[in-house]
């Protein structure tokens, strides 16, 4: 009989009550996860019950990957199984069949039902269902199986994720103390690639070698290496690779506004205890083709005093929006840097000359999609299907796995009542990202995500939605991310607003 | 030529400063019986866990039926059975269930001698694992490891711990395959391997005082004793074969370890105390040569360690 199944099925049975209880939490997930898409607006008991089974289901799949390692144990001297003819690469492939069929299998099916449920279809978001197992693997299973591996018993690794567990707290304190970004959101494609890249070859090194303080000793890598490229590069700096430099004729001009400064956009009030100064750099941006938009995602800035002496910041996140302004008489906007005191004592909160990079995201307006308010779910392409709730006086929609990048909704309130005036009052609302970089899939169990349309206007100050008022849909889509960099602008630092 | 069952060359494992072993080189042929013995601690798991590549050596090289023992994993177990006292056996399993795992890795499963081995023992297959007195369980654990007729069975101190009716049965099972398998296994009780081993290594602090056939060495160990003047001196030089030399008054004793005839023994003992009565040499038990090998080695080293101190 092929090794691996007989292994599989040993582990199956050995580990019947674990499988049990996974699979019963899963189904029990699948069952109040559509009660709560209609509470898009407040999280009922039904949401809270979703996410209740989404947490205890984690765990369970915790458990029941550490207990599944730890049937065949790797370190130590005295297990049984090493030294029977247990093929190496047979007992780690039937460790991984256990994982597709108890683990991944169960979860794409309930995925594909919660699709249907949903009102989406299953065949075209395959791809997306696999990318979701990615990062499910990326974060949760190849961390434990790591873990479980170096670790002699369930007890041993539990103690051991906990050390883990403050050690990167601590971390995290240390990097917010020292004005940092740790933020594991932010963790990027090319970092994730690393961790799934060193943290299977320690699996796989594991199984083979059995050699515990070597494999240790790769976890470490992966963990020193994580918290390295966000310490080090913060803002996401290595996203900032994948941000192209325009060859040639940039779709939008970006500059430091030099000329008088403007008030009313912050207030600056530079106590002498804070560690960090913060200032608005306006921007002059020009150059945007008409149904384009930018949005600034990750800066860097590099100051030069009148003697010579320069500073450089490392790449931070942002989320601004390159805007119109009224204070100049182009599109404009403004960039908030952090000046660490020490250097902006040092150059003495003068006249310095300034250049900033960006990384910047080139969006398109979709063209728009025309529809009515309606109670019946809606298909709104690119964003997901979507429905006017009179419950909760909005539009939800559901999308596939957290999708959605930034719609802007225009549609009619009515005057009064409904029957009276069934849509007279414009209304604007938007719905999905406000940030772009968040518009990047996320991990999530549900393969649907509901959110609500946020109107401008409250319900109470003006009046309600009516089924069958026009509406329209305008997406805004990522065509390109670019690497841009302003040129080099005198400014005088404390003239400019700060907060 | 026959290939040896165990062959090492020069086999040392180190722990940082600690050396567990130290130069190991043996011999063990095949269809022999071999035990290796030595006090607590003297590296007997460790030489068994390189045997099986359960751990790495620092230096020297290891062959286990011809294959160098960095390859023995997956199939090249095929033909080697091991039983540890320390081996943690799956415990939520059955001892029928145990089996039932076992069988389809060894393609010389034996399903016959299996339930042989199970009558034999007195083991129900249906209890688990976890549910077995220890000896019950370590009759489980050599079911499982004799089961596929090994080639070699390594058993690292099999019967410690043990009541004498269990490790009699164990012992007996084992006789049954004398022959057919090479045994090579540790203990640090002398009793209950003199009755059935063929060869004998000693092993105290890591290396590997002598390995030999069992009958050479009973044959060249004598306990000596014999009477000689009061007044006579004792000779400052005593050869180094004698071991624990005592004298107490006109009574002399000693063990001596290379003996080659009693005669030739004699006529040293004339030579060296001429006023010496008949000298008798009586056989000694495995048990006894230990002991004198043990304290002599002890003695020595004491020795060794205040003259070094001084």
């Amino acid at each position: 009989m092929n090794q691996i199944v007989h292994i599989f099925r040993k582990d199956a049975r050995q580990l019947r009550l674990e499988i049990l209880a996974t699979l019963s939490i899963l189904v029990l997930f699948g069952i109040f996860e559509p009660r709560s898409w209609n509470d898009f607006v407040v999280m009922t008991l039904e949401g809270m019950t979703s996410m209740a089974f989404a947490i205890l289901l984690c765990i369970a799949w915790g458990i029941l990957i550490i207990r599944l390692i730890q049937t065949d144990r790797l370190p130590g001297l005295n297990q049984f199984w090493t030294t029977r003819p247990v093929v190496w690469w047979k007992l780690m492939a039937a460790k991984g069949l256990f994982l597709l069929a108890f683990l991944y299998a169960p979860l794409i099916l309930l995925q594909m039902v919660l699709l249907h449920l949903g009102g989406f279809a299953v065949a075209p978001n395959l791809p997306l269902m696999l990318l979701d197992m990615f990062l499910l693997s990326a974060v949760l299973v190849l961390p434990l199986t790591s873990l479980a591996a170096v670790t002699s018993s369930f007890g041993q690794t539990m103690l051991t994720l906990l050390g883990t567990l403050v050690l990167f707290v601590l971390v995290l304190y240390v990097a917010f103390a020292l004005g940092r970004n740790l933020e594991p959101r932010y963790l990027t494609s090319m970092q994730l690639g690393i961790v799934v890249a060193i943290l299977s070859s320690a699996v796989v090194y594991q199984f083979r070698w059995r050699a515990t303080r070597n494999t240790i000793v790769l976890c470490a890598v992966t963990a020193v290496l994580l918290i390295c490229t966000q310490w080090f590069l913060p803002g996401s700096s290595l996203a900032v690779v994948g941000y192209d430099r325009p060859a040639q004729g940039a779709p939008v001009s970006i500059a430091i506004y030099s000329g008088p400064q403007p008030g009313g956009h912050g207030f600056n009030s530079d106590k002498p205890d804070v560690p960090t100064i913060m200032r608005n750099v306006p921007l002059v941006v020009s150059s945007i083709a008409p149904g384009m938009s930018f949005s600034l995602e990750g800066q860097r800035v590099h100051l030069e005093g009148a003697d010579g002496y320069g500073w450089e910041s490392n790449w931070e996140n942002a989320n601004t929006e390159l805007t119109k302004d009224s204070f100049v008489n182009s599109d404009s906007s403004y960039a908030v840097i952090s000046i660490p005191r020490r250097v902006y004592d040092r150059l003495g909160g003068g006249t310095v000359r300034v250049r900033m990079e960006f990384a910047v995201a080139q969006l398109q307006e979709m063209p728009a999609f025309q529809t009515v308010v309606s109670a019946e779910r809606v298909m709104v392409p690119g964003l997901g299907s979507c429905a006017f709730s009179k419950e909760w006086g909005t539009i939800g929609c559901r999308s596939v796995f957290d999708q959605p990048a930034n719609f802007a909704v225009s549609t009619f309130r009515a005057s009064g009542k409904c029957e009276a005036s069934p849509g007279n009052l414009p209304e604007y609302g938007q719905i999905g990202h406000e940030s772009t970089r968040e518009s990047r899939m996320t991990l999530g169990i549900s393969p649907v995500t509901v959110s609500g349309v946020k109107f401008e206007s409250q319900v109470q100050a003006t009046g309600p939605l009516c089924a069958g008022a026009p509406i329209s849909y305008v997406g805004k889509r990522i065509v390109q991310r670019l690497q841009m960099q302003t040129p080099t602008a005198t400014v005088s630092l404390k003239d400019l607003a700060g907060f | 030529m026959n290939v040896p069952s165990i062959a090492t060359h020069s086999l040392t494992r180190r722990y940082g400063t600690l050396t567990a072993l130290a130069e190991v080189t043996l011999s063990v042929e095949a269809g022999s019986v071999y035990a290796l013995v030595g006090p607590n601690g003297a590296g007997k798991t460790t030489l068994i866990q390189l045997l099986m590549n359960l751990q790495s050596a620092t230096a020297g090289t290891a062959e286990v039926l011809g294959v160098p023992t960095r390859e023995i994993h997956g199939a090249a177990l095929n033909r080697i059975g091991y039983v540890s006292e320390n081996q943690e056996l799956p415990e939520w399993m059955t001892v029928g269930g145990l089996l039932d795992y076992l069988r389809p890795f060894y393609p010389t499963w034996d399903r016959e001698l299996e339930q042989q081995l199970l009558r034999d023992f007195a083991l129900p297959p249906g209890r688990k694992l976890k549910h077995l007195s220890r000896g019950m369980r370590m009759k489980a654990g050599f079911v499982g490891a004799l089961s596929f007729r090994p080639a070699l069975l390594l058993l690292d101190e099999p019967f410690s711990g043990l009541d004498p009716l269990v490790r009699d049965e164990l012992i007996q099972g084992l006789l049954d395959r004398i022959g057919e398998t090479t045994l090579f296994l540790s203990s640090h009780d002398l009793a209950e391997i003199d009755s059935f081993a063929s060869h004998v290594g000693y092993l105290e602090e890591g290396s590997l005082l002598f390995s030999e056939e069992m009958t050479t060495l009973s044959n060249r160990f004598r306990q000596v004793e014999f009477v000689v003047d009061p007044a006579s001196e004792t000779p400052p030089k005593l050869p180094d074969a004698w071991m624990e030399f005592e004298r107490s008054g006109s009574l002399v004793r000693f063990t001596h370890s290379q003996l080659g005839t009693e005669a030739e023994s004699r006529a040293q003992i004339a030579t060296l105390f001429p006023t010496a009565g008949d000298a008798e040499f009586a056989p000694m038990s495995l048990r006894s040569i230990f002991l004198a090998y043990a304290r002599t080695h002890r003695t020595l080293r004491g020795r060794l360690e205040s003259g070094g101190k001084a």
